[in-house]
């Protein structure tokens, strides 16, 4: 008796053991990023998920939705998700949601192999909670002689030891919004070009791969035995080729036979107001400028042929609006840091209760000519000139000083958050 | 980010130039210019570091 205790004493502390090296090992991968958030999501809330690649989770601005329409979406994506990865997150959103709608970007559809590459696997499958359905999504997904590397992780990102960081030891919350990140992931480059890219030429259908076409089929029966509708789309992208075309093409047909919603964006882009100088990250990518363009587009669509309910201002909701807030707080603070007069800068500073001010100056202050400007930001109050002297100051008052000359690191303060 | 406070040091360590340190990370290098830290409490993230030289030219 007193063996086998000891034994499954041992063997709960290795499951922690393991269970905790495993999440301080496991790679911040884009696909692992998109399902952390998904399991946050508080249950039986998202009324629409996009599955797809890095076209998803660039162009489809979940924030967009929401402050337009309140629609509740979610973008479930990693980079170069294939259609079957997207049918087994599709699987596994049933397990926690009830959405009215499940949309499916197209471009992983055109993967012809049987197995796609490495790296963009582990994105999209090794974040998946462990059950039948994430066996099937790693037996479906690589070489069966690897299937269990892939389904145990641990073969693939034990190297990831020499890259360990501090960072390894948080949650996976540092895309903007944090704990209600909601899968948006933009890019804010630009590549302008001189055209929209060519499209709706004419020509031959072509069907996907044997593969692609069983998980179409798959997610069209999995939509219909839940009541869900089943959404196929084309995010625009600039780099958009005629052999793209004919198998989106071929999927716009299998659709219309099947009631499923179709929506080829890369056809929409004049009525979008696609600018090609502005709009682009680069050849497959919109940029934030773009996913807004087309996420105002896709509301638009999505409400006219759907039944998605804006949820704005009902509390299981609040969520998104949080999420929403965090974006306009960032878009605040890239305000603030491309702000070049100090007078403004100044202001901005006093007027956001939010910011704490740190400003750090030596016995040359009174020289500077930036002095009066910045003494603004403890107006009326005894502080700076000190020898060495640090201000902290919230909303114009001065919450902390440094004494004259300190010698060594000793003053730790617990600034509170207002 | 929902803790009610964040951890600053300001400290100087024997004859180094005073640091503004937030959550473990320092924010000034040099104690030549003003240097303005701004640090985003909602968000729990720097949202500015700028400089201010005696010769008037605001820098980040």
């Amino acid at each position: 008796m007193k063996k086998y205790f000891r034994g499954l004493v041992l063997a709960v502390l290795a499951a922690l053991v393991l269970g905790r090296l495993y999440f301080v090992l496991e790679a911040d991968f884009d696909g692992n990023q998109s399902a952390e958030g998904f399991y946050r999501l508080e249950k039986n809330t998202a009324d629409i998920l996009f599955y797809g690649s890095s076209h998803i989770y660039a162009g489809v601005d979940t924030v967009k939705l929401w402050d337009d329409y309140g629609i509740a979406g979610f973008d479930f994506a990693g980079t170069m998700q294939t259609l079957w990865n997207s049918y087994y997150n599709m699987v596994e959103t049933l397990k926690y949601q009830t959405p009215r709608v499940m949309a499916v970007d197209l471009y992983g559809a055109l993967i012809e192999e049987e197995y796609y590459t490495s790296s963009n696997v582990i994105k999209n499958v090794s974040s998946m909670r462990f059950s039948v359905n994430k066996i099937r999504n790693v037996w479906n997904s690589v070489p069966h002689e690897k299937f269990l590397s892939y389904l145990l992780s641990y073969p693939l990102t034990h190297d990831s030891y020499r890259q360990l960081q501090k960072g390894n030891y948080k949650k996976l919350t540092e895309p903007i919004g944090g704990e209600w990140y909601k899968g948006y992931h933009p890019s804010f480059v630009t590549t302008p070009y001189d055209t929209l890219p060519v499209v709706g030429r004419p020509g031959p259908q072509r069907p996907p791969s044997k593969k692609n076409q069983k998980y179409l089929e798959k997610m069209v029966e999995l939509s219909r035995e839940n009541g869900i509708q089943l959404v196929f789309m084309v995010t625009p992208y600039r780099g958009v080729t005629p052999q793209d075309e004919e198998i989106y093409a071929w999927i716009e047909q299998f659709a219309q036979e099947r009631d499923v919603l179709f929506l080829d964006a890369n056809r929409c882009l004049e009525e979008m107001g696609f600018d090609p100088g502005c709009d682009y990250a680069e050849e497959s990518h919109l940029n934030h400028s773009g996913a807004g363009k087309f996420s105002a587009y896709l509301g638009q669509w999505l409400t006219e042929r759907t039944e998605l309910a804006d949820r704005r201002g009902t509390d299981a909701y609040v969520s998104w609006q949080r999420y929403s807030d965090c974006w306009a707080y960032y878009w605040q603070d890239n305000d603030l840091s491309a702000t070049v007069r100090p007078e403004e800068y100044v202001e901005k500073l006093k007027e956001c209760g939010a910011y704490t001010v740190f400003v750090a100056f030596d016995d040359r202050f009174r020289e500077n000519v930036f002095a009066p400007v910045l003494e603004r930001l403890w107006e009326g109050q005894s502080a700076g000139g000190q020898y060495d002297n640090i201000v902290v100051a919230q909303k114009g008052t001065v919450v902390y000083q440094s004494p004259d000359l300190p010698e060594f690191c000793g003053i730790w303060r617990r600034i509170p958050r207002i | 980010m929902e803790t009610d406070s964040q951890d600053i040091a300001v400290c100087r360590k024997y004859g180094q130039d005073m640091q503004i340190i937030v959550n473990g990370v320092v924010q000034n290098d040099n104690s030549n210019d003003v240097t303005i830290v701004v640090y985003d409490g909602r968000l729990d993230r720097i949202a500015d570091v700028a400089a201010f030289n005696r010769d008037g030219v605001m820098l980040r």
